[in-house]
């Protein structure tokens, strides 16, 4: 290397600017050219470029080289030059994609239009993803067709997607200490030990679906239509007294007046005591009729009490009071020899309420197995369906069908706790359309008239 | 200063959650909350203590485990409701914009979410599936019913129809029919598969009664219709291929398929009874059928109760037998009579069926002309040409036999004639003492002859009138116990009685039958019984009274009704002779 006499050599730039760098360039483009092309031919040896075959026609599969404990890490191996000389300058070039292709990519050739039309390249381009489309969907079909949905036994050697691997994960698991597992939960949830098992949920074990009434059957013997019937009708009966009990415990405990009257009383109740109303006159004639008297009239000196009464109140005032006394005396002494019997009482104490608290645990239990309220509305059981003895035919031909088996199924979801039941819906929610005269539209007297408006 | 303990952090306030944050902790709709919770099985619940669960708010919450819902968090299935919900979005927003190349792709192109690993976590093994197939039957049969409807996708009902014709045919093959019912709301059937009972209702074939929306959630009932039929579709590919047939059956143009487009074109001409009379293809040849499949049952008790084994075996052969009911009976349906139930009860007891070609041209097999029909159903008065060769019988006869498990016999159900009752194969005797009227005894036990009346009166008419009276005293009086022959034994015995019994006693003699005194065994029993009774500790005894005396009472009463019978038919019978006699004397005078 030279460098110029007369230079500064205590910066970087003072060295950039005059040091002739020429040389360093040219070895290492010949460093680089050796490179790319390779030692010359004629500085190489014979084995170097030749070699004997001797394998024949197989050709040997080379194993891939084992690592070695030193070797870096891949992951840093992108950081690593492949180039085996040192770069002048570090360098951090951004290659700017162009993906000039992309389109050509999404077209495909093989995907034409049946019929030959000249389109422009992008109309062409916008036809054939359509049809790309349209290719793909008939083959969905084709596949659907082809393949039915029900087609593995799912209860015998079909195996899960994912259930191999949770296998393999399994096995690993055993090796591993609960720490390390609890440690990793966290970031790999599948590591848990822990698994996600179907809840069992005790349902309602009525079923009426299960067991029809014999009584139901279309030609019935007597006996078990009559019994049907009178299930039912002692239900019915039920029902109406419940109903005649609400009605009792709650609009026949209000006074009920019709509009009119109500008014005529409002109008009563204001011009009371007012001149020149007619039910003044008539509170007038009552007083006339009937003499005032007062329900506590006050004292007067006629009926004073005597002396020899009032002693007589005094004394068996006394006497009230120390019998009182005396007993409040006897209750003390008497609680004092008590003392031991109160051991015996707080035990039996204990046990009623033990008692009541385990018929309150199997009232729950059973309450547990029958129908649970589970939203705001509560289930209640439709009516069952029968046939009167008159719409008896006796025959398959003739007998009518009764009863909705898609209401009943329903019913008997909510019944089992399976669905909460909901709010009946008495109207559809239908959106009403709203109806708009256009402004230049001109109503003539003569069409009011004759739509009646 | 101590933690403070906050409210509802434990017990039963951190165990459950309201609806509202159960949907806020999975991210989904409250449509797809519903549709997830319905296909994975988790309800709501009612909690011991509302207040409490409900976090001391008020009023009537749906609630649910919070385990439940941490269990559905982990559900693929949810991903696949998100990826549903974004698809339509976007077919909504093509709709919208009206492009119409978009909206046919969207619309065709709507992911399918898949329900096969929740089946089988739901139904862990294949007797779990057949436990819960009731209820799959029976919304399946109703949604083969339907015809095109706008709250329900066509697939669906076209799915439902093809299953359930599916299962009916494994049921015809694997000869599984064992009860039928036919109620006013509908017909029960009940199958025996691996030992499961299977009960399910389809409803009378009359035209698609309008549902009330009312009254239904239809969408509610779709969605487990949806489970339910994969549910079903994969019990259907196990049973076909137990019974080695193919699956999926042929069953000539009924398919689910061609059963949509027929749906969507709005003219439907498959037969769905035609396809139940279709043979199935097998998938392997000399394997043994199930209708002559025998069982080498165990000729000795495994537990040493003999009783219950030899009930056992008397139940397999009556299924034994029942399972060949109708082998080798040739039977025309009438055009009148509902053909499905009739054509499922006929062929799973091997009979082969028809019916008229001119009203249903599909799957007819033989004219009704034919000579070798042996039965014929008819469910009207009369009809104006019969064949000689066959029993023309009401369609009652073939459940009655199926449920009887025996071929009954036809005289009660001829043409025109007034049916016996139609009685339940689902009851469940509860009253074991009660009074059972000859008829009904007879409908259980033929043996058992109902109406002795005929043969009297034929008897009187030979003119040999006897003294019936005398005749039926005569049973009463043996039933009588014979209590006061007592041994008379142990007064005194001499010498030469004693040897002469020593001889006897070195004789060897014929054999004399025991005697047993059956008064003396009959009060030592009594005896024993009251001993026993006197065991009965305190707090039962109140109890055991009240049962005895009401099995005193029902054993009056069922005396009582005897009593009654046998007078009506007494005076019944008097009263014919009388007749009988005044006819023949008018007729001597004449």
């Amino acid at each position: 290397m030279k460098t110029k006499k007369k230079a500064g050599r205590r910066l970087k730039r003072d060295w950039r600017r005059k040091i002739d760098v020429t040389d360093v360039d040219t070895y290492l483009d010949n460093k680089r050219l050796e490179e790319r092309i390779g030692v010359s031919f004629t500085e190489k040896k014979n084995e170097e470029l030749f070699h004997i075959d001797v394998s024949g026609k197989k050709k040997n599969i080379l194993k891939p080289p084992k690592k070695s404990l030193d070797a870096p890490l891949k992951c840093l191996s992108s950081l690593q030059s492949t180039s085996a000389i040192v770069p002048l300058a570090k360098r951090s070039v951004k290659k700017n994609k162009k993906n000039k292709n992309k389109s050509d990519e999404k077209f495909d050739k093989n995907i034409k239009p049946l019929k030959k039309t000249i389109i422009k390249k992008k109309d062409a381009q916008k036809l054939n993803k359509i049809l790309k489309s349209k290719v793909k969907m008939l083959q969905l079909k084709e596949n659907s067709t082809n393949n039915d949905v029900f087609n593995k036994d799912l209860w015998s050697g079909y195996r899960e997607p994912g259930q191999h691997k949770e296998k393999l994960i399994n096995n690993v698991i055993k090796w591993l200490p609960s720490e390390v597992l609890n440690h990793n939960a966290k970031i790999l949830p599948k590591l848990s030990d822990k698994k996600m098992v179907h809840p069992s949920q005790r349902l309602c074990k009525v079923d009426d679906m299960k067991c029809p009434h014999p009584g139901l059957s279309y030609n019935p013997t007597i006996e078990d239509h009559v019994s049907l019937l009178a299930t039912i009708a002692e239900k019915e009966t039920e029902l109406i007294k419940h109903e005649a009990h609400v009605n009792r415990v709650t609009q026949s405990l209000f006074k009920q007046v019709s509009k009119e009257k109500h008014e005529q009383i409002i109008t009563e109740e204001l011009t009371e005591g007012l001149p020149g109303f007619s039910n003044d006159t008539v509170d007038v004639a009552n007083e006339d009729t009937s003499e005032f008297k007062a329900i506590n009239p006050p004292t007067t000196r006629d009926n004073q009490k005597s002396i020899k009464k009032r002693k007589i109140q005094r004394r068996l005032r006394n006497e009230e009071r120390q019998r009182i006394n005396a007993k409040v005396e006897k209750k003390k002494i008497s609680d004092l020899y008590r003392l031991r019997y109160i051991n015996q009482e707080l035990d039996e104490l204990e046990n009623s309420t033990t008692k009541k608290k385990l018929k309150r645990l199997q009232k729950r239990q059973i309450s547990n197995i029958s129908t649970r309220r589970l939203g705001t509305n509560k289930f209640t059981e439709s009516h069952d369906t029968f046939t009167l003895p008159k719409d008896l035919k006796g025959t398959l031909r003739e007998t009518e069908p009764q009863g909705n088996i898609f209401k009943d199924c329903f019913e008997s979801l909510q019944k089992r706790n399976i669905l909460s039941v909901g709010k009946k819906q008495l109207k559809l929610n239908k959106k009403k359309i709203q109806s708009f005269m256009h402004p230049a539209f001109k109503i003539t007297p003569d069409m009011l008239a004759e739509y009646n408006v | 200063m101590p933690m403070q303990k906050k409210k509802f952090q434990s017990g039963e306030g951190a165990r459950y959650v309201t609806r509202r944050a159960a949907l806020n902790k999975l991210q989904l709709s409250l449509k797809d909350f519903r549709t997830l919770c319905i296909i994975k099985g988790i309800y709501p619940r009612e909690p011991a203590h509302r207040r409490r669960a409900q976090k001391g708010k008020s009023g009537i919450q749906i609630l649910y485990l919070k385990k439940d819902i941490l269990f559905l968090l982990h559900e693929p299935m949810i991903w696949k409701l998100r990826d549903l919900q974004v698809h339509l979005n976007r077919l909504r927003r093509a709709k919208g914009m009206n492009q119409k190349d978009l909206i046919k792709r969207y619309a065709n192109t709507v992911p399918r979410i898949t329900i096969d690993h929740i089946v089988k976590e739901r139904y862990p093994t294949f007797i779990d599936a057949l436990r819960d197939m009731d209820d799959a039957l029976t919304i399946c049969c109703l949604f083969a019913t339907f015809p095109k409807l706008k709250s329900i996708p066509t697939h669906l009902i076209a799915l439902c129809r093809r299953l359930t014709i599916e299962f009916m045919h494994v049921c015809i093959a694997a000869r599984a029919l064992r009860k039928v019912f036919i109620s006013i709301k509908g017909i029960y059937f009940q199958v025996e598969i691996k030992g499961q009972a299977i009960t399910w209702v389809i409803p009378h074939n009359y035209p698609h009664e309008p549902q009330k929306k009312q009254e239904v959630d239809f969408y509610t009932m779709s969605t487990f219709a949806d489970f339910y039929s994969t549910a079903l579709g994969f019990v259907n590919f196990r049973l076909y291929h137990n019974l080695n047939l193919y699956y999926p059956p042929r069953l000539g143009s009924y398919t689910a398929e061609a059963i949509e487009d027929e749906m969507l074109e709005e003219n439907e001409t498959s037969d769905r009874v035609a396809a139940l009379n279709l043979p199935l293809l097998k998938t392997a040849e000399d394997v043994e059928d199930p209708a002559e499949a025998e069982l080498n049952l165990d000729t000795f008790a495994a537990d040493g109760n003999e009783e219950k084994a030899e009930e056992a075996r008397k139940e397999y052969e009556k299924v034994r037998k029942l399972k060949n009911l109708f082998e080798g009976l040739k039977i025309f349906l009438n055009r009148e009579v509902p053909r499905e139930p009739l054509v499922f009860a006929l062929r799973c007891f091997g009979a082969k069926v028809s019916w008229d070609v001119t009203t249903f041209p599909e799957g007819a097999t033989f004219p009704e002309t034919d000579e070798t029909i042996t039965h014929q159903i008819v469910d009207r008065p009369d009809l104006e040409k019969k064949f000689i060769s066959r029993y023309y019988i009401q369609p009652q006869w073939v459940f009655d036999c199926v449920n009887a498990r025996e071929l009954l016999p036809v005289e009660k159900y001829f043409i025109g004639t007034p049916l016996p009752p139609h009685l339940s194969p689902f009851t469940v005797e509860y009253r074991t003492q009660r009074y059972v009227p000859p008829e009904e005894k007879a409908l259980t036990d033929p043996s058992v002859i109902v109406n002795r009346d005929q043969e009297l009166l034929d008897e009187i008419s030979d003119n040999e009138i006897e003294d019936i009276k005398d005749g039926e005293n005569e049973p009463e009086d043996e039933n009588m116990e014979t209590d006061d022959d007592i041994d008379e034994f142990g007064d005194e015995i001499t010498e030469e009685q004693l040897a002469e019994i020593k001889r006897k006693k070195m004789k060897v003699e014929t054999g004399t039958p025991e005697i047993v005194n059956k008064g003396k065994l009959r009060r030592e029993n009594h005896q024993m019984q009251l001993l026993k009774e006197k065991m009965i500790q305190k707090k039962y005894r109140s109890l055991y009274k009240s049962m005895k005396s009401g099995k005193i009472q029902r054993q009056k009463e069922i005396k009582l009704l005897k009593y009654k019978r046998r007078i009506h038919e007494r005076t019944s019978i008097e009263k014919k002779r009388a007749e009988i006699k005044a006819r023949r004397a008018q007729a001597a005078v004449a």
